[in-house]
């Protein structure tokens, strides 16, 4: 659907890295080119003196090329004091908002932004920080993909890179430090009690279990106290990953599958969705029947045995 | 047949079998290494120091007093630099001295420990081990161990020059790691490389006597030091030989010379350092007196840059504090100094933003037990103890290092991801930084009174004595960086270019005007063609050897090129003119034969003194079959030989066979990382016309390159 502007994107994004550039004249609005001549730089960044982490500046062109805002310019959405270099003091100022460009969409209707800001702000992080958790504190614009756009044959991907949104802050002390000015126990530590903590990781996403309710509250994100901690609620057949992370690829297998294939074939293995009554009524018959035929073999046998005479050696 | 019977036939066998694994113990044990010392023609003896003499309690007591002062007296001075009056500042100083809390701190608490234990004669590594037998090391996971000490130290790089196992980032020109994966590892590092640096290197240059005529001496003679030997641990008559060869380890006399206070003690005096001769040979005096004991510690720069100093500031830094090496040549047999700095990087205050800060070298090479990290890259041969251990700037500056100017710092920082820390701040060597050193035109010395080497070049400015190389962390056999650029358009060929050609116009110059000084004592020298071998050494290789060149560049060292992100590093360069054997040759050089350093300086005759120092018997066995099949066949791989020709080049009546003095085909390219400033370069001093970075030649396509010298932002 998306091939073509994807690819041509991203053979601008190349073109700009090997190409010849003509000098960027500055009366005129910066292109894409211009902006990535820095934002490009990959190590494009500096230590916040206000909190001590390191602000990233860089833009990769290649995860720009891949996400929800690939038709997007630089432009588009920054505004025109960006135009000279440098320009710290305007990128300061600037606010940007999601709701801002995303009033007329048709393809994504304000109501629904309204309604994650809703779920948002009852979250934990903006409960923590109401004035600097913003949607940018964990979507990164330039290379957001929406798990709704992703196939459902790439869910370890969409693991991987919602994970690290959370990862990016609560992977280190220092991370979360450098937004609360709190120290707080590392994922290791508050997450030892969940049997094999990096399979978890490697195959769910923290919000699978740190939001609240299921469908539409994906923004509600709650602390360790009010996080789902029970195995069944996902290892079962009526798992809440279903409505979760499954629900796009549930949807996807049924329009490609069949609604019975998907049900019935679907590759996951543990989560509970697999498991099917019959199956476990078969497999517990099985077990009864060979017990029964092993206890009736040595029945036969002591019986045979007693009815044969001794025979007595000298 | 019955279990009991008596087999003899059976017994006898079991008891020859006892026997003959017995004899092999006791062959392997006692009578191996003295087979193997006379092969190698290496003499261990036990070793004698002068300076280690018993003194008496009351002795002992005056000197742990005048120490404590002087320590005392130190730390007043540092106190009160800020007093600007003498006068005052004499008052405060002897009012500290006398001041309870100032006085107490104890600063060498060994002093109490020898007292204690009633020690009060050093001698060496057994006093030493007496209460450290073992030490506790905590290893990169944290784990702690117990190990022995003196294994410790014995398996450690400092005492051992060279390592038999991998981590060496350093690959062979047939395109393997050095001692990697599959490979037949060989025992490599200082010990068996020789080098234009130092004209020879450990084996034929370990302890040698000099007689000079220097000129203030009118007439009368000097003798002096010289030799490898100044800068090792260990005291013997010969380097750490045995332990590179199989089934053999360090003799115990040579562990008991290992000099642990030129390490650990700050009062350790460099005038004890020097060559003293007895019936067994020749070999390096070592300070063992109980003014050195006492002090002991952990290292301090200081002690580092005993030795160190000689590859840092080098040989002839000027304002070194008290104690430094070059400043103390020794009580006798004065050592040699010498002259041209390896690499020009001074860790001194005024140079060195790290050493002002006052920062001991252990900061970034953190020790783990007597094994010191160097970092996990390299350029050149020599064995890293810690080969996974990183010693790099990020790990205390973090990736976004610039923090003070607003307007600059994200786009500073931005250039990490290509340009290293050292390439910007970094701005010089120093002046008498070598870059091409003539070893076959020696000059005769006044102030030393010895014939020297030549340094036809020598400069610590950018482009000059140091230039910028795309840098992965690998090098090649002969010290070249490689990496390659990642936007480039694989052009970027150093091999061929930066590393094989001086073209900038003043280095030219400069060349020519050494040659033709040169040539007042050398008539016969061409001058133009000495300035044309020595700024295109591709020159002297005949077409099929440059052409096979080329194919192994492109075949065997690109793919190494390819690895890992590469990103811009300064690297000082070298080149030497040697005598090479030219049954060995490839198309990155030929193996160099070293000199002999009383020969050389005292006759001036560069091929008498060949000649001599490969009379050596362990060159003698470098060119017999056994160390051929041990580790030159496989030497030679690496080295961009097919294999070791092992044709001596010595014949019968004494006269050299197939050799000749050439450049090294490249020049080498030697890591600098030290002399750090705090200040780094401004934009302009890349990006513009004349900039410091050629970037065409480091790759970038043509127009990107205009691009980068033009940007217009800087317009």
């Amino acid at each position: 659907m998306n091939a073509i502007p994807l690819r041509l994107f991203f053979t601008s994004a190349v073109l700009f890295l090997f190409s010849i550039l003509s000098p960027v004249s500055y009366a005129d609005p910066p292109s894409d080119k211009a902006c990535l001549r820095c934002h490009g730089m990959a190590t494009l960044a500096y230590q916040d003196p206000t909190t001590g982490g390191v602000r990233n500046l860089a833009i990769d062109a290649k995860a720009m090329a891949r996400s929800e805002h690939r038709k997007l310019s630089c432009r588009d959405c920054h505004g025109t004091g960006l135009d000279d270099f440098p320009h710290f003091q305007e990128a300061k100022r600037e606010r940007l908002e999601c709701l801002k460009c995303h009033e007329k969409s048709q393809a994504f209707p304000r109501e629904r932004f309204e309604a994650i800001n809703k779920s948002f702000e009852r979250s934990i992080h903006y409960q923590a920080m109401p004035e600097t958790f913003t949607c940018f504190s964990c979507h990164d614009p330039h290379d957001f993909r929406a798990i709704s756009g992703q196939s459902g044959a790439d869910l370890p991907g969409v693991v991987a890179q919602d994970n690290a949104a959370c990862r990016r802050c609560h992977d280190s002390s220092e991370g979360i430090r450098n937004q609360t000015g709190r120290l707080f126990a590392t994922l290791a530590d508050t997450h030892a009690w969940l049997p094999e903590t990096e399979r978890h990781w490697g195959k769910v996403r923290c919000i699978e279990c740190h939001t609240r309710g299921r469908y539409k509250q994906h923004h509600f994100i709650v602390g360790k106290n009010d996080a789902v901690r029970a195995c069944e609620a996902c290892h079962s057949r009526n798992s809440l990953l279903a409505a979760k992370l499954y629900r796009h690829r549930i949807r996807h297998e049924q329009r490609t599958a069949g609604f019975i294939h998907s049900i019935v074939m679907n590759d996951a293995y543990i989560i509970g969705m697999t498991r099917h009554p019959w199956l476990d009524w078969g497999g517990a018959v099985l077990v009864a029947l060979t017990l029964a035929g092993v206890a009736g073999h040595g029945l036969a046998r002591y019986l045979s045995a007693r009815s044969t005479p001794h025979e007595h050696h000298h | 047949m019955n279990a009991t019977t008596f087999h003899p036939a059976r017994h006898i066998k079991r008891i020859a079998l006892l026997l003959g694994l017995g004899v092999t113990i006791g062959v392997v044990r006692w009578i191996y290494p003295g087979l193997l010392e006379s092969y190698i023609g290496v003499t261990n003896a036990p070793l004698t120091y002068a300076n280690s003499v018993a003194l008496s309690d009351r002795e002992f007591e005056t000197l742990a007093d005048s120490l404590t002062r002087a320590h005392r007296e130190e730390r007043a001075l540092a106190q009160t630099a800020e007093e600007d009056v003498p006068f005052a500042r004499r008052l405060k100083i002897n009012l500290l001295m006398k001041t309870g809390s100032f006085a107490k701190k104890a600063p060498f608490p060994h002093i109490q420990y020898f007292r204690k234990a009633g020690i009060r004669q050093y001698q060496g590594p057994e006093t030493c081990l007496g209460c450290h037998e073992t030490i506790k090391v905590t290893d990169e996971q944290g784990r702690i161990q117990e190990v022995d000490t003196m294994q410790d130290v014995v398996e450690s790089v400092h005492f051992k020059f060279q390592s038999s196992s991998g981590g060496f980032s350093t690959y062979g020109f047939d395109g393997r790691q050095v001692n990697g994966a599959g490979v037949r590892p060989i025992p490599v590092g200082k010990i068996d490389r020789a080098c234009g640096v130092p004209g020879s290197f450990t084996w034929t240059g370990w302890a040698d006597l000099v007689t000079t005529k220097p000129a203030h001496a009118n007439g009368a003679t000097e003798t002096r030091s010289e030799g490898c030997g100044q800068c090792h641990i260990g005291g013997g008559y010969h380097p750490a030989t045995e332990q590179m060869l199989p089934l053999h380890n360090a003799p115990a006399s040579a562990k008991a010379g290992i000099d642990c206070l030129i390490c650990h003690s700050p009062t350790y005096d460099m005038n004890e350092r020097y060559v003293i001769e007895d019936g067994n040979g020749r070999r390096w005096n070592q300070d063992r007196s109980m003014k050195a004991a006492l002090t002991v510690g952990p290292p301090t720069s200081q002690t580092c840059l005993y030795c160190h100093q000689h590859n840092m500031g080098g040989d002839l830094e000027k304002s070194l504090p008290p104690g430094a090496a070059p400043d103390n040549l020794g009580h006798k047999n004065k050592r040699l100094l010498h002259p041209g700095a390896k690499r020009g990087t001074s860790f001194q205050p005024d140079h060195d933003v790290h050493a002002a800060a006052g920062m001991a070298c252990t900061d970034c090479h953190k020790p783990q037990g007597h094994k010191i990290p160097r970092g996990t890259m390299g350029v050149d041969l020599v064995a890293n103890d810690l080969p996974g251990r990183k010693v790099d700037c990020e790990s205390c500056h973090t990736a976004a290092p610039h923090v003070k100017d607003p307007e600059d710092r994200a786009l500073l920082n931005g250039h990490v991801a290509r340009v290293s820390c050292e390439a910007c701040h970094i701005k010089k060597l120093r002046d008498d930084n070598t870059v091409l050193r003539d070893w076959i035109h020696p000059v005769w010395n006044e102030e030393e009174g010895a014939f020297v080497f030549k340094d036809v070049f020598q400069s610590g400015l950018a482009g000059r004595g140091f230039t910028f190389l795309w840098f992965n962390g690998n090098g090649t056999f002969l010290a070249n960086a490689l990496g390659d650029n990642p936007v480039g358009d694989g052009s970027y060929n150093p091999l061929m270019r930066q590393l094989a050609r001086i073209e900038d116009p003043m280095a030219i110059e400069a060349i020519r005007a050494s040659a033709m000084e040169l040539a007042k004592t050398y008539p016969d020298l061409d001058v133009e063609k000495y300035v044309k071998e020595a700024t295109d050494p591709l020159s002297t290789l005949s077409p099929e050897m440059l052409e096979k060149r080329k194919k192994m560049i492109e075949e065997k060292i690109r793919p190494i090129m390819a690895k890992g992100q590469s990103k811009i590093y300064p690297f000082k360069v070298f080149n030497a003119i040697m005598y090479e054997d030219m049954n060995n040759q490839g198309p990155f050089g030929a193996m160099i034969l070293p000199f002999d350093y009383p020969s050389y300086y005292e006759g001036g005759d560069p091929l008498a003194s060949v000649k001599r120092a490969i009379g050596h018997p362990i060159i003698r066995r470098m060119y017999q079959t056994p160390f051929k099949l041990f580790m030159m066949d496989e030497f030679m791989r690496y080295f961009g030989v097919e294999k070791w020709q092992a044709e001596y080049p010595l014949d019968k009546e004494g006269n050299l066979k197939n050799v000749e003095a050439h450049w090294m085909r490249q020049m080498g390219s030697l890591m600098i990382n030290h002399g750090i400033r705090k200040e780094g370069r401004g934009c302009k001093d890349c990006h513009a016309k004349s900039g410091i970075l050629d970037f065409v030649a480091l790759g970038y396509p043509p127009e990107r390159a205009e691009e980068l010298r033009n940007l217009p932002e800087l317009r």
